[in-house]
């Protein structure tokens, strides 16, 4: 009979009492946040899935685990069992403790860090291990399809202590299987079966090997032997399990496989008789007693045993309570062996960590006073600052490199980024800034002219957002009217507002008065822009910051008070904006006294002038009737084709001339209206065309030239 | 009196290109910080120290190492 383990099968209860210091100081030391990769002797279940490894796990810790049928264990779950000596027996209940390890070599994520569930409850131990595995990170949400791919190798880390419980660490892994369905799919058949290959590998690993046996007594579902097959000294480490044995009919294959004739790899085997999970259920009812639960168990298996002609079956390897022994002498075994081993290993951790903590305490003995660190740090924002006003961007990396389009180093470049907001709130002042745009001369139809200033200009080249230009552009646009139906729209209104003035004279009040209309949209449009500069600002003041002051005191000093400094310069920008348009909102005949001096003419020649202009351009439409060729040819052939029989009769030849000349005549007529209208009609032009110059002085919008289109759209 | 030349100089200008430099985060404000607010300098340094977290974590799992080696040391021994 094979056994090549050659155990010392000393019945005793307390074949780990010795080590259980150590191993409660190796528990401690899983729990290490600095490194996840604890490694020490451990039992480690592995097996297929439906060979009974979760019934293996609660008859050899006596915890209730949670089998049913159906249900596969998802993750590693790793049992820690120590025998509390200073408990009085009488009061020992058992204490469990659950929680969640990172997978090796991550990180866990926070929230699956946090998870501590403590119950003395063991009927409860079910619902902790299902709230665990339902835990956001732990395992991956089902899919579409309904399908699930959650296998981890996270572990769940269940660590029990009662005066009852014997020492034991024991890891059960999820089942290997080979055929993918709804609960498993594909990805995971290898995940699971690099999990095993993984525990397997480890020298610190006793591999407790879970086989099945069928009806006919063969080993059924059997991938794992011979995966584990060629592992170095797999065999001297690995502990064999022979399930369902109250199956089997024919024994012949049973004898086979504990002789090792059948399994890929020499083991020892241990036979056990399982309870079903409809036995458990009915056997062991939720909050039984656990010792009278375990109790019960033994009896099923051992009447099976004396029930049944196993007498084939040497007494030490039949039933738990030998194979828990086993287990522990395997243990303290492994841990005496590799107690060498493991002792290096943690020193050389130890000293690794006692390095690091040494290095941060010497650099936080030099770092500077504190006070004088948030001072360097305000030092070098104010320099960014300053530069970034000034322009000063060239040799600092901050601000970028000449054809880098990032937005984020653009918005860090604020004297441009604010001269374009500038030039662009110019713009939409011209464009959309007057409430009625006066065309400035009419067209010999009366219908279409030229728009006497601004007209829709919208900026072609910008690299401002196309939702910032828009937010400029938002406001209403302007009504556009002739300057004759302008001025007979003021002509009406000129009764309402009489003063004590002549009959033909207006109220001077009433020039006030169109100007508060005409520039109603200031507001507005200020308002926007002072918003967007402000953004800018603020969007830039993030990116100095960033540059100046780490994370952490950057978080505390924005919340402290460099929110609040920006809200205040803001309501600043907002408050002189107020007085700006108190200032603005009526016209203010004293802004005239320096126009003349400054601009070389009064705005009285400039309105005039405008006149002028007016009935220049009628004359030059008179001599183009009078010089135009084609209009010469139409005249003498009545046509505009040259291809058609010249046929001239006097009759139409007197009539075209007749016709044409009427035309000159009557643009020549305009033009002494025109001259009388620019030198003589005081009323209500004037106060119109006053009007207009108040607002032309006022609004002052003229943004330059170059980036943007200066046509004037035609109407 | 022009009024987008006003809004550009006296509300672009001043009242946010000239202060800004000054007036948001500048060794004179934390000067008043300091002075106003007793916690100051511990509230925002002490959230900049992620070094204190690791520095416990690390004091602790030493603890542990070291039981752990005392306790590996009799087998050794043997």
């Amino acid at each position: 009979m094979a056994n090549t383990l050659g155990f010392d099968f000393v019945p005793s209860d307390d074949i780990l009492a010795e080590e259980t210091p150590l191993l409660d100081a190796i528990d401690e030391l899983r729990k290490t946040r600095t490194e996840t990769n604890i490694d020490f002797p451990m039992w480690v279940v592995v097996g297929d899935q439906n060979t009974g490894k979760s019934s293996v796990v609660d008859a050899i810790t006596g915890i209730p685990f949670p089998v049913r049928s159906g249900v596969c264990t998802r993750f590693p779950i790793q049992f820690e069992l120590r025998r509390t000596m200073d408990r009085e027996e009488t009061a020992g209940n058992i204490e469990v403790e659950v929680a969640i390890l990172p997978s090796p070599g991550e990180e866990l994520p926070s929230s699956l860090g946090a998870f501590k569930e403590t119950t003395s409850d063991m009927s409860k131990l079910p619902e902790l291990v299902e709230k665990a595995s339902k835990l956001k990170g732990m395992l991956s949400d089902p899919k579409v399809d309904g399908t699930v791919d959650s296998f981890t190798t996270k572990t769940l880390q269940i660590c029990a202590k009662g005066p009852k419980l014997p020492c034991l660490s024991v890891v059960d892994l999820p089942g290997i299987y080979n055929s993918a369905n709804r609960e498993q799919n594909e990805a995971g058949i290898q995940l699971v079966k690099d999990i095993t290959l993984r525990y397997a590998h480890n020298e610190n690993s006793i591999i407790l090997l879970i086989v099945a046996v069928d009806g006919r007594g063969e080993s059924v579902n059997h991938t794992t032997p011979g995966l584990l097959k060629g592992i170095k000294g797999i065999e001297k480490r690995t502990l064999g399990v022979l399930t369902g044995l109250d199956k089997v009919g024919e024994k012949t294959y049973v004898t086979q496989i504990i002789n090792n004739k059948t399994s890929p790899i020499e083991v020892h085997w241990q036979c056990l008789r399982n309870l079903s999970a409809k036995e458990r259920e009915t056997v062991f009812p939720p909050g039984a007693d656990l010792s009278a639960r375990q109790k019960r168990r033994n009896e099923i298996e051992e009447e099976f045993f004396n029930k049944n002609d196993w007498n084939f079956i040497p007494d030490d390897q039949k039933g738990i309570v030998s194979l828990r022994k086993k287990l522990q002498l395997m243990l303290r075994d492994a841990i005496r062996q590799r107690s060498g081993p493991v002792t290096q290993k943690l020193t050389s951790w130890r000293d690794k960590m006692q390095q690091e903590l040494d290095n941060m305490n010497k650099a936080l003995a030099e770092q500077k006073d504190p006070e004088e660190y948030l001072m360097d740090m305000a030092d070098k924002f104010v320099q960014t600052v300053q530069d970034a006003v000034r322009g000063e961007y060239a040799g600092r990396p901050f601000f970028g490199k000449l054809h880098d389009s990032d937005p984020h180093h653009r918005a860090r470049r604020l004297r441009g980024h604010i001269r374009e907001l500038n030039r662009t709130f110019a713009w939409a002042m011209k464009s959309r800034g007057k409430t009625d745009m006066i065309r400035l001369m009419e067209n010999t139809d009366g219908v279409s002219g030229q728009l006497n200033e601004g007209a829709e200009k919208l900026p072609k080249i910008s690299f401002l957002s196309k939702e910032v230009i828009n937010a400029y552009f938002a406001c209403e646009k302007s009504n556009e009217v002739s300057k004759a139906e302008y001025e007979i729209k003021i002509k009406e209104k000129r009764p309402e507002w009489h003063g004590l003035q002549h009959p033909q004279d207006d109220n001077p009040a009433i020039i006030s008065l169109i100007f508060e209309a005409q520039s109603v949209k200031w507001k507005e449009l200020a308002e926007t822009h002072i918003e967007q500069v402000w953004e800018a600002a603020k969007t830039f003041v993030a990116s100095a910051l960033e540059e100046a002051v780490p994370d952490g005191i950057r978080q505390k000093l924005t919340e402290s008070f460099v929110n609040d400094k920006l809200e205040n310069l803001k309501h600043g920008m907002n408050e002189k904006l107020k007085e700006i348009l108190k200032v603005h909102s009526r016209a203010n005949p004293g802004i005239f006294d320096t126009y003349e001096i400054l601009q070389g003419h009064t705005l009285e020649d400039s309105t005039q002038s405008q006149n002028i202009q007016d009935v220049l351009a009628t004359v030059t439409e008179i001599l183009g009737l009078l010089v135009s060729p084609l209009s010469a040819e139409q005249l003498l052939l009545g046509r505009g084709s040259r291809n058609e029989p010249i046929n001239f009769p006097m009759e139409v030849i007197k009539k075209n001339v007749a016709a044409h000349f009427t035309k000159v005549a009557d643009r020549l007529k305009l033009i002494p209206e025109k001259l009388a209208s620019s030198s003589e009609d005081q009323s209500p032009a004037t106060t119109v065309e006053k009007s207009e110059g108040y607002y032309k002085v006022g609004s002052d919008h003229d943004p330059g030239t170059g980036r943007y289109s200066q046509g004037n759209r035609k109407v | 009196m022009q009024f987008v030349g006003h809004i550009n100089s006296v509300i672009v200008e001043h009242c946010l290109m000239e202060k800004l430099p000054n007036e948001v985060f500048s060794s004179k404000i934390l000067r008043m910080r300091l002075r106003s607010e007793q916690n100051f300098l511990e509230s925002v340094i002490g959230e900049e120290d992620k070094g204190a977290e690791r520095r416990g974590m690390l004091e602790v799992d030493l603890d542990r190492l070291n039981t752990c080696l005392k306790a590996l040391k009799g087998y050794n021994a043997s």
